[in-house]
């Protein structure tokens, strides 16, 4: 609540400043704004980016340095008893100081560290926001000495703005930086715990037995073969699917469609790829996996009621669209002189199709399989509906499989502790999967940037 | 198989003979009249009348725009893969009209060869884009009788010393004239009747230009052939006939020597001398 206030004040702050850089500057000339070297506005902008610049400054600075400090503080007030753990004592004083509920059942001693904690705190975020305004002024004050008449203000506003833009794409790429590495952190932890053989060639995962340390059998298995395995068994079966579904309408629609159907069935075609994954999840839970059972019930073939081939075929319809829109752009872009060539020697249609365009299209339409697959390998919803929990080493398509997706959603759902080496396996699992679709990512557009050089 | 050809041509072709009074029937081996071509509405082509003789070539000439390869490609049936072309009026090879119902446009094209501006080798080997139309013709039976067109069409086509060595590499990997000459050795493998070629020495160097000249004079013993350019020069060296485009209509047709010494309508005059075009 007071963060709310403090920003709309902020914001008012803000204003109030363009307008006095206006005003300011206008002053400056006599109202004369030819004299001016830039619209008054620049003025204002100018000194409103002095605000924001040091204002930001001294934000950051100060989360930096707050925890450390009010760590510092606090430790100073740790009894004898608490000073062995403090990383764990602070941890739980943090968590109590956010869940009153909790603190209500905690030891006195506790609970006097828990209000120091809060003291403390609101303490730090009033510095914060003296930090924040009194950085912003300065910088204002600062910036107001050189608001004169010949001042470049609009240059230097865009300078501001060509910083800001940089700024965010900075923190796009490191925030994917960011989420890397806390997964490689992460997965770094669960090897001191698992050795890393164990995790890539064990045939056998079972993480659940690790959940309570007194149990019999508690260190649990973490063989990933069988959880990769499940993966590419469901992702060979949607590619069965979606590779001659989406290339074959592919074909239709680059070289046979009018037109008019072509105006009509590539928009249908792309209402499949906006379908929400969990609609898919659950039409191949409740309807899809039922029917194959009862089709399996019918010749004599036992069918799990959760099998690989009801997710794989329900992925591989997901994915359909995938391959045929991108498929269709590239047969679109394989040169019309190709065609007539193969048409002057008298080849029919089909003939063309099949022995120019598609060869020439090929690397293209690799590149798009390639896209869809690591599509079909980071899918979550429809396998956590349709396909099965129990790793199983098979390739029968008709039992149940789990996924890489499937273990790490079930891994980190509920509470948790974030170091018991059953959830630190997420992490690795998920590392394991953001280098395999990364690879394959790669691989898909060096593919597809070499077959557009060609043509380009 | 001629005869019965040209007793077709003679039987259904019998009154347009009569009233243009042509050359001898026997010599006629694609035969177009009032050709027209639309293109959605805009008219591209209108009346035009023009008798291919066999083992001649025939030039094509005219300002840009004036329909040439418009024309050159109702002789063979590609306007069809235009989308809103349509092409009326009657053309007849060896009699038999291209566009009739019974007729097979794949077939057709099969018989006219053509050969395009800018050179369009398949992205395959060599080897493989001059086996391309046999092949899917079945015209041989096994290795040696593939070798052996191969290495026909590409002498014939003056390639085959360039690239007899490298026969498994890609096509489009060849220089622009050499790609060219390899488009007119695919276009001959098929032993095609007629060979259309719109403008095949645009994108060419002297050099080459010459060397295709040079085969176009030779090709003729066993082809007619059909070009379009923009060069005088080249029409006057490698044709007997030629015919003279404007907007859209043949102005004239005649032997070649008649339109560049003494032309009869005044437009041709004023292209070949440099007025128009
Ligand atoms: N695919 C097409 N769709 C619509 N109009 C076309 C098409 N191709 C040609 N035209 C039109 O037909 C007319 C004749 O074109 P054409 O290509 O036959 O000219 P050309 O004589 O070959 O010219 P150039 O010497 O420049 O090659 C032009 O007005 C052109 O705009
Ligand atoms: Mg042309």
């Amino acid at each position: 609540m007071h963060n709310l206030i403090f920003t709309a004040l902020i914001l008012i702050f803000l204003l109030a400043i363009y307008h006095y850089g206006r005003r300011f500057s206008l002053l400056t000339v006599n109202h004369n704004r030819q004299d001016l070297h830039s619209l008054p506005g620049y003025y204002g902008l100018y000194l409103v980016f002095w605000f924001i610049g040091p204002a930001v400054a001294a934000l950051i600075i100060w989360l930096l340095l707050e925890p450390p400090i009010i760590m510092g503080l606090l430790s100073e007030s740790l009894t004898l008893s608490f000073q062995a753990a403090p990383d764990d004592v602070m941890r739980e004083v943090r968590l109590l100081a956010s869940n009153a509920f909790a603190l209500k059942s905690a030891t006195p001693e506790k609970v006097l560290l828990v209000n120091r904690y809060q003291e403390l705190q609101a303490l730090g975020n009033g510095i914060r926001a003296v930090l924040v305004l009194g950085g912003g002024v300065l910088g204002v004050v600062y910036a107001r000495r050189f608001l004169s008449p010949e001042m470049r203000a609009r240059q230097s506003v865009e300078r501001f703005i060509k910083v800001l833009l940089i700024l965010c794409s900075v923190i796009a790429i490191f925030t994917t930086i960011g989420i890397v590495l806390s997964l490689l952190f992460e997965a770094i932890r669960f090897f001191h715990k698992v050795s890393p053989a164990e995790f890539l060639f064990g045939l056998h995962w079972s993480p659940q037995t690790a959940l309570r340390a007194d149990q019999v059998g508690a260190s649990g298995a973490f063989g990933a073969v069988p959880v990769f395995a499940g993966t590419f068994l469901i992702t060979i079966i949607a590619m069965c699917v979606s590779i001659p579904i989406g290339l074959m309408s592919a074909i239709y629609l680059a070289e046979y469609a009018t037109p008019r159907i072509r105006n009509w069935v590539k928009p249908s075609l792309e209402i499949l790829a906006g379908v929400p994954t969990v609609v898919y999840g659950f039409f191949a839970a409740l309807t899809v996996a039922p029917f194959i059972r009862g089709l399996g019930e019918q010749v004599g073939i036992a069918v799990a009621s959760e099998s690989a081939l009801a997710a794989g075929l329900v992925m591989g319809i997901m994915i359909i669209p995938f391959i045929s829109s991108l498929s269709d752009d590239i047969i679109n872009a394989v040169p019309q002189s190709l065609r007539d060539g193969a048409y002057a020697m008298g080849s029919t249609k089909s003939e063309t199709i099949r022995q120019v365009v598609l060869p020439a299209a090929l690397p293209g339409i690799v590149g798009s399989i390639l896209l869809a697959v690591s599509r079909a390998i980071g899918e979550t919803m429809i396998v956590v509906m349709a396909a099965g929990l129990a790793a199983k080493l098979t390739a029968n398509p008709l039992e149940a499989v789990t996924t890489v997706t499937v273990q790490i959603v079930t891994l980190l759902v509920g509470d948790q502790e974030f170091d018991s080496a059953k959830t630190l396996a997420a992490f690795a699992l998920g590392l394991m999967l953001f280098f395999i679709t990364l690879a394959l990512n790669v691989v898909a557009l060096i593919v597809v940037r070499k077959y557009r050089e060609k043509y380009d | 198989m001629k005869n019965e050809m040209n007793e077709l041509c003679s039987v259904e072709g019998a009154e347009y003979f009569e009233v243009e009074d042509r050359a001898p029937l026997a010599e006629v081996k694609l035969f177009a009249r009032d050709v027209g071509v639309k293109y959605g509405e805009n008219e591209a082509l209108k009346n035009v009348s023009i008798d291919f003789m066999e083992h001649q070539v025939i030039s094509l000439i005219g300002p840009s725009g004036c329909g040439k390869s418009t024309f050159l490609r109702c002789l063979n049936r590609m306007n069809d893969t235009i989308e809103g072309c349509r092409v009326t009026g009657e053309i007849r090879l060896d009699g038999k009209d291209i566009y009739s119902k019974a007729t097979d446009p794949v077939e057709i094209r099969a018989r006219i060869g053509m050969v395009f501006q800018k050179p369009n080798p398949f992205p395959k080997s060599i080897y493989e884009n001059i086996c391309y139309g046999p092949r899917i013709h079945g015209m041989a039976n096994s290795k040696a009788d593939y070798d052996d067109i191969v290495e026909w069409s590409l002498t014939s086509a003056g390639l085959w010393d360039e690239v007899k060595d490298r026969l498994n590499e890609p096509g489009t990997g060849l220089s622009g004239g050499q790609q060219q000459r390899l488009c007119i050795a695919r276009a001959i493998a098929v032993h095609p009747e007629v060979i259309l070629m719109d403008e095949p020495c645009s994108a060419l160097d002297p050099i080459a230009t010459a060397k295709i000249e040079e085969l176009i004079d030779e090709l003729r013993e066993r082809f007619t052939i059909t070009i379009v350019t923009h060069s005088m020069q080249q029409a006057a060296r490698i044709s007997q006939s030629t015919a003279f485009f404007h907007l859209g209509e043949l102005v004239e047709e005649g032997k070649t020597d008649d339109i560049f010494t003494k032309p009869g309508d005044e437009r041709t005059e004023a292209y070949i001398t440099g007025r128009i075009g």
